[in-house]
This record gives structure tokens, C-alpha cells and sequence, in this order.
């Protein structure tokens, strides 16, 4: 039972990078921008079969060897990672068969001449309030039931489910979790903002605004269940569960959000993508451009304000050891 | 409602960023679309809508100042002004002008594009014109 939890996460990583080709907007395939209607193509359906292939066969032999080997942390952390690998060859070998086609007209940067004021849309600033509500009741239940928890608890376990790491009774121990959950949600709002103010003007915005939130939502609510950890007893399956639950909705969103009719894709200098994922302009004063794979924005590199960003990014990966338990 | 101007550039044209703005912003100053009183957005906006520098846009909007089309403000976006009109261009300017025509119905042509489409593009500039 636990080898084929264990074996969800590399599923659900297989799953994602097969997905690839239908979280990116409909215009844009392999990092290259396209006509609406290459990827009905027989170029456009070779490009894709091929890509899906690799990484199909790469997750079923990395399946097979979760299965087959004994459990191991190990082997469950770099699989993911060597099938990012594969996956990262196969979507050369694909851009390389959909660079001939790339489209050249549309998305040319256009503006209106208006000095209309740019508004955030309020039924989101108001949901985004959401996720730090539930973090702060997860920490008022915390309060509120102080004297039941103990002074040891454990917060991890092994593979096999029995625990290898306790926490004590202290501010750090009880509200670990609930903090981290806060700063990364704080983190996510920061993107969204910075996703708002600092994209070019376009549907792309309120779209990528709308998952943002939603992602702070599934982070707060994992982290929630996390932060109850000193009261209950959370079995191992179920943290993963709670984890890979929400993503298949989130795909979905995704899913539906790229495929929706919308403006061509944001027009850069090719020259300026490097591998077709990192953008780096300074002529150009966005601090975001849409992303040629996936959906959403990426940062340009030649803004030094994304530098910011970034150490941001770098400050909350360190905070881990330091605020959680 | 209608709808406010719009100003597109070509990133993949020969001819510059600056040049592409402020003759795309002449267009729409000369046909009425931005009429006098009619604010413009800050060249931050422009520049971040663009994808080009700051100075591009400033630059565009300095020559169309210069030429009395718009006022700059410090630290805001610029106004379009009443402009006086010039006196009659002399006969020189009237001939390197249509040179540029020339030039330009050459390219179209050798482009591929029928004369009667030519005509009729010219004619729609006109027509902008005489709104």
C-alpha cells in the first residue's frame, strides 16, 4: 500500500509533463509561437505524439523501478528529477520539428492610448484574504487547545510510516508549519501583484491572477492540516494525499484556462529566450512576459527588479529549516 | 463608447522603435483620433506596453513636442495641444516629400501589392485626413 503512495508523486509528475503540450496556451507550442490550428496539423500531432511518448515510456520504466527496488527515500526524491531530465531531451527533440513552422504575424505589442487607471480586480483581492483565514484558524484551534498538546509529537515519518522526527512544545514546534504556510501564501500574493503591475495589459493577467489565488488556497490548506500535526496524528498516506489531491483541479483549471480563445501570444525578441524558458531583455521594462511553455508569466532577467523577486524566491526555500520543525 | 487609439509597432522592422512611435502618434494626431486635450499615457506606460526603453518613448515624445503637437509635463504623461499651423511648405520640402511618396508606392509595388490596392490605400489616408 505505501510503495504505490510513494509512487503517486512520480505519477502525478508524469502525468504534468505529458499534460505539457495542453497547459500552454494554444498558440504557443514547444516554446515556439504558432499558428491556432498547428497543433491539428501533422506536424503539430507528430511534435506532440513524440514528446508524449518519451516521457510516457521514461515514467513507466521509473514506475517499474519504484516498484521493483526496496523503499527508498532516495530513489523517490531523484526519480521525479531524472524524469524532468527525460522529459527536458524530448521537448528539444519536439521544439527542434516545430521550429520550421513558427508563425510570424500577430502579437506585434500594441497599446491603447488611454490613461485609464489600471484596477486590480476586487472579487480577487477579496479571496485572497481566504487563505490566511484558514491558516489563522488552524492556529486559533491551536490556542484554544494548548493544554492538549503534548510536550514531544511527532511531525515525520518514514517510508514505512513510522516516525523519525518530533517537535516540542514551543511557538517554533506548535506554529511551524502555520507560519511557513503563511509566508509562502504572502510569497504567492507578492507574485500575483507583481503578475498584475509588472505584465504588459492583456486577458493573460486576470487569468494568471485567478490560479495564483487558487494555489495559495491548496498551499494553505496543506499547510493547515500540517499545523495540526500537535493535535492529531496524520498518517504519512494521507499528507501525500493531501498534497497531490488538489493538483489534478488545478491541471484542470490550467487545462481550461489555456485552451479558452484569447490574444495571440505576447510578441519578444526571440533573441532574447534562452532555451526558449529564460527570458533576458533590458531594453524591455516588463518585469514579466508570458512564458513560452506552461501557462503564465516568467520573469525578465534583464529587469535587476527580478533579481529582487528571485532572492525572494531564495529567502523562503532557506526559511524552511529555520521555521519549520 | 468608442473605443481609444491604438498605437501597434513592429518589433522585426527595419525601420526604429522611435521612428515607428512617433509616426504611429502622428497618424492619430494628424487624422484627430487624439484630439487637442486629450491626455497621453506616461512614456513608463508606453515604454512597458511597447517592450521598448524608456528613452524610445521619451525621445518619440520629445519630437512630437518639438513639433507642437504635444505638451510635456515633468513627471506625467504629455497633453495634446492646439497646434498652430506652419506656413505653406516651400517647394523643396513639397519635392523631398514626394520623393518619399514615391519611394514608398515603389516598395509597395515591388512588394507585390496591386496598384489598384495602392489607390485605394492612398485614398483611405486621405479620407482620414479630410475627417
Amino acid at each position: 500500500m505505501m510503495k504505490l503512495v510513494v509512487c503517486l508523486p512520480l505519477l502525478m509528475a508524469g502525468a504534468i509533463l505529458i499534460l505539457m503540450p495542453n497547459l500552454t496556451r494554444r498558440r504557443l507550442l514547444f516554446a515556439v509561437p504558432v499558428s491556432a490550428d498547428f497543433r491539428e496539423s501533422n506536424a503539430g500531432r507528430r511534435a506532440i505524439a513524440l514528446f508524449r511518448t518519451i516521457v510516457a515510456l521514461a515514467t513507466i520504466a521509473f514506475l517499474a523501478g519504484q516498484l521493483a527496488v526496496p523503499l527508498s527515500g532516495l530513489y523517490g526524491a531523484l526519480a521525479p528529477i531524472l524524469l524532468t531530465a527525460v522529459a527536458a531531451v524530448a521537448f528539444y527533440k519536439a521544439n527542434r520539428m516545430v521550429v520550421p513552422f513558427r508563425a510570424t504575424g500577430g502579437g506585434e505589442p500594441s497599446m491603447e492610448m488611454s490613461v485609464a487607471p489600471e484596477r486590480l480586480p476586487r472579487n480577487l483581492v477579496w479571496l485572497s484574504i481566504g487563505p490566511l483565514v484558514l491558516l489563522g484558524g488552524a492556529a486559533a484551534i491551536l490556542i484554544y487547545q494548548w493544554n492538549s498538546i503534548p510536550q514531544t509529537f511527532p511531525v515525520h515519518w518514514d517510508l514505512t510510516g513510522t516516525a523519525d522526527r518530533w517537535a516540542e512544545k514551543n511557538i517554533r514546534g506548535v506554529f511551524g508549519p502555520l507560519l511557513f504556510g503563511t509566508e509562502v501564501c504572502v510569497w504567492l500574493a507578492v507574485c500575483a501583484l507583481v503578475s498584475w503591475f509588472g505584465a504588459r495589459r492583456g486577458s493573460l493577467r486576470s487569468s494568471v491572477m485567478e490560479l495564483m489565488v487558487a494555489v495559495e488556497y491548496v498551499i494553505a490548506f496543506v499547510f493547515g492540516l500540517l499545523g495540526l500535526l500537535p493535535l492529531m496524528r496524520i498518517p504519512a498516506w494521507l499528507t501525500i494525499l493531501a498534497v497531490i489531491a488538489p493538483m489534478p483541479l488545478l491541471i484542470l483549471l490550467v487545462m481550461k484556462k489555456a485552451s479558452e480563445p484569447s490574444d495571440p501570444p505576447e510578441k519578444t525578441p526571440e533573441e532574447c529566450w534562452k532555451a526558449g524558458v529564460v527570458y533576458y531583455n533590458p531594453s524591455d521594462p516588463a518585469l514579466v512576459v508570458e512564458k513560452r511553455t506552461g501557462f503564465g508569466y516568467t520573469l525578465n532577467f534583464g529587469n535587476r527588479l527580478s533579481w529582487v523577486l528571485a532572492a525572494g524566491l531564495v529567502l523562503v526555500l532557506v526559511s524552511v529549516p529555520l521555521i519549520l520543525p | 463608447m468608442q473605443h481609444p487609439p491604438q498605437l501597434r509597432i513592429d518589433p522585426n522592422s527595419n525601420v526604429p522603435a522611435v521612428r515607428q512611435i512617433s509616426d504611429g502618434l502622428r497618424i492619430l494626431l494628424v487624422e484627430g483620433q487624439l484630439a487637442p486635450g486629450a491626455e497621453l499615457p506616461s512614456v513608463r506606460r508606453v515604454a512597458m506596453e511597447l517592450g521598448v526603453h524608456f528613452n524610445t518613448v521619451a525621445e518619440a515624445y520629445r519630437q512630437l513636442a518639438s513639433e507642437g503637437w504635444i505638451d510635456q509635463k515633468h513627471g506625467r504623461g504629455a497633453i495634446v495641444i492646439t497646434r498652430t499651423v506652419p506656413a505653406e511648405a516651400e517647394g523643396s520640402r513639397l519635392a523631398d516629400f514626394r520623393q518619399r511618396l514615391r519611394g514608398l508606392v515603389a516598395q509597395m509595388r515591388s512588394e507585390g501589392v496591386p496598384t489598384g490596392s495602392i489607390v485605394n490605400e492612398l485614398k483611405a489616408v486621405l479620407g482620414g485626413l479630410e475627417k
